[in-house]
């Protein structure tokens, strides 16, 4: 949904012949206001090496490790894989990780996400879970309208904090590398090793919840491979 | 000359006396015409309804129409998760860092709103207020939201241009809006200054403030009876920063 057009304002300014007026006091918190691109954190060739907290090879789940909140999730994880729907049409599927969370230092979280299908739903990386609450964020990304948001979920209800449209969003049937750059209220996303957007919130810790995956409906199986949350050291 | 005498100028001249003595005269008389003109004035002013007073201080607070009951001031300094904030619309990012919104339009032609839809209880009287400022010397406008019905898409719109000191309000239904105001001048802090902008709703009477001073009013006679609050920052060339938001409603 947008909003309908409104024309641009053009703006007519007059000739520099008055006299020059003394600069207003500037607000501190411009200076505190980052640059509207800033620096990445993780290089475009960065590898996590053996600076790792979990790299999950999706072997097997007989340690329960992977788990959904949903009685309609159906979640399978071998062959080197995470696969997960939603059975129920019109609802979403989450699959948990219960070992993924909370962090107390700076992380970056990165998996291959693709589909079995083509579809125009979205699906992504959810972070920050409580699930006493059922509060969780979900970064996802939508191979057919190359459109990625980040919705807060609280209780019932979905806030979006966040949308925008990437060329880096690869089409079905290619896989999607997702990362996420984590340190207490502040975030990185990359798509393909490329960063495409920086999300803050001073007030909030987004390590102190547990990491999984999202589908935003049914129809289709969300496939991951190539899990790793590494640390990143100093922020 | 005894000692300790202090030294005598002599007598007064008599026609100093009397000179002095006028002028006295004079001054009594002149006093007493002052007063006659004054204190009706001052009587005439007192049986007049008072404008809302501004209140200047360093302290964030509600600069007019302050309510009686101060408990149904609602109050966000945006110091912690935004919560119920949020994009009313795709193409853009809303955040929250140190104690400021950060509302921001992604593209050309796609405005941002940043939403509360349950800031305040709903009620025919509420009033709203907030603090704008950008990140850049903006050339386009950006402003206060209120009235806003999330389900409906509907909101009224009190946008400020500090560059060139202008104003103007819209109500919005989808796809259509309307101009309540046309941009009109007025006095606002120019950037990188904050202007705190305010709108005080009774049943359809419109009020808009910026910096506690009255910009305009206006009648709306199918108002908008949402108490949806936001801000609207309208393209992507700056980041609308929005702190001190105040609200209350009233039944």
């Amino acid at each position: 949904m947008s909003l309908g057009p409104r024309g641009r304002l053009v703006l007519f300014f007059h000739g520099g012949h008055s006299a020059a007026q003394p600069a207003p006091t500037q607000d501190p918190f411009l200076a505190t206001l980052s640059a509207p691109t800033p620096t990445p954190h993780i290089p475009s060739n960065y590898e996590s090496g053996a600076n790792f907290i979990i790299k999950d090879g999706f072997t097997n789940n007989l340690n329960h490790n992977w788990y959904n909140h949903e009685y309609w999730t159906e979640l399978a994880v071998g062959d080197g894989k995470l696969s997960f729907d939603s059975s129920d049409q019109d609802s979403y599927a989450t699959a948990i990780s219960t070992i993924t969370g909370p962090f107390d230092q700076p992380v970056y979280i990165q998996a291959d996400l693709s589909t079995d299908a083509s579809t125009a739903e979205s699906y992504g990386v959810l972070f920050d879970d409580h699930y006493p609450t059922n509060e969780f964020f979900v970064f996802q990304i939508n191979p057919e309208s190359k459109q990625y948001t980040l919705h807060h979920h609280i209780g019932r209800q979905w806030y979006l904090r966040m949308s925008g449209v990437t060329d880096l969003i690869k089409s079905y049937p290619a896989a999607n590398t997702i990362g996420i750059y984590m340190n207490k209220g502040y975030l990185e996303f990359y798509i393909n090793h490329g960063m495409i957007d920086v999300y803050q919130d001073s007030g909030s810790d987004f390590q102190s919840g547990q990491t999984g995956f999202y589908a935003n409906n049914s129809g289709f199986h969300v496939v991951v491979t190539n899990f790793a949350i590494n640390r990143t050291g100093a922020p | 000359m005894m000692d300790g005498q202090k030294a005598n100028a002599g007598p007064v001249p008599r026609w100093l006396v009397i000179l002095a003595g006028g002028y006295l005269i004079y001054l009594f008389i002149l006093l007493g015409i002052s007063a006659a003109f004054l204190i009706p004035l001052v009587k005439t002013s007192a049986r007049t309804p008072p404008t809302p007073s501004v209140t200047v201080s360093s302290t964030p607070q509600i600069l007019v129409h302050a309510p009686l009951d101060k408990s149904s001031i609602r109050y966000e300094d945006f110091s912690s998760d935004v919560r119920d904030w949020n994009l009313a619309y795709l193409r853009g990012k809303i955040e929250t860092i140190n104690n400021r919104l950060i509302l921001q339009s992604y593209a050309p032609g796609w405005p941002a709103v940043g939403q509360n839809q349950l800031f305040i209880p709903a009620g025919s009287l509420y009033y709203v207020q907030a603090d704008f400022m950008t990140d850049v010397d903006a050339d386009q406008p950006y402003g206060l939201v209120f009235g806003r019905d999330n389900e409906l898409d509907t909101f009224y719109l009190f946008e400020i241009l500090p560059r060139l000191q202008q104003f103007a309000f819209y109500k919005y239904t989808p796809g259509t809006w309307e101009t309540l105001v046309p941009f009109s001048g007025a006095e606002m802090k120019p950037y990188p200054q904050a202007n705190t902008l305010s709108a005080y709703f009774d049943k359809g009477q419109i009020e808009l403030y910026i910096n506690g001073n009255r910009a305009t009013s206006y009648t709306d006679q199918r108002p908008y009876l949402s108490v949806g609050v936001g801000a609207f920052a309208a393209d992507p060339s700056y980041r609308l920063i929005v702190s001190d938001f105040f609200a209350y409603s009233e039944k």
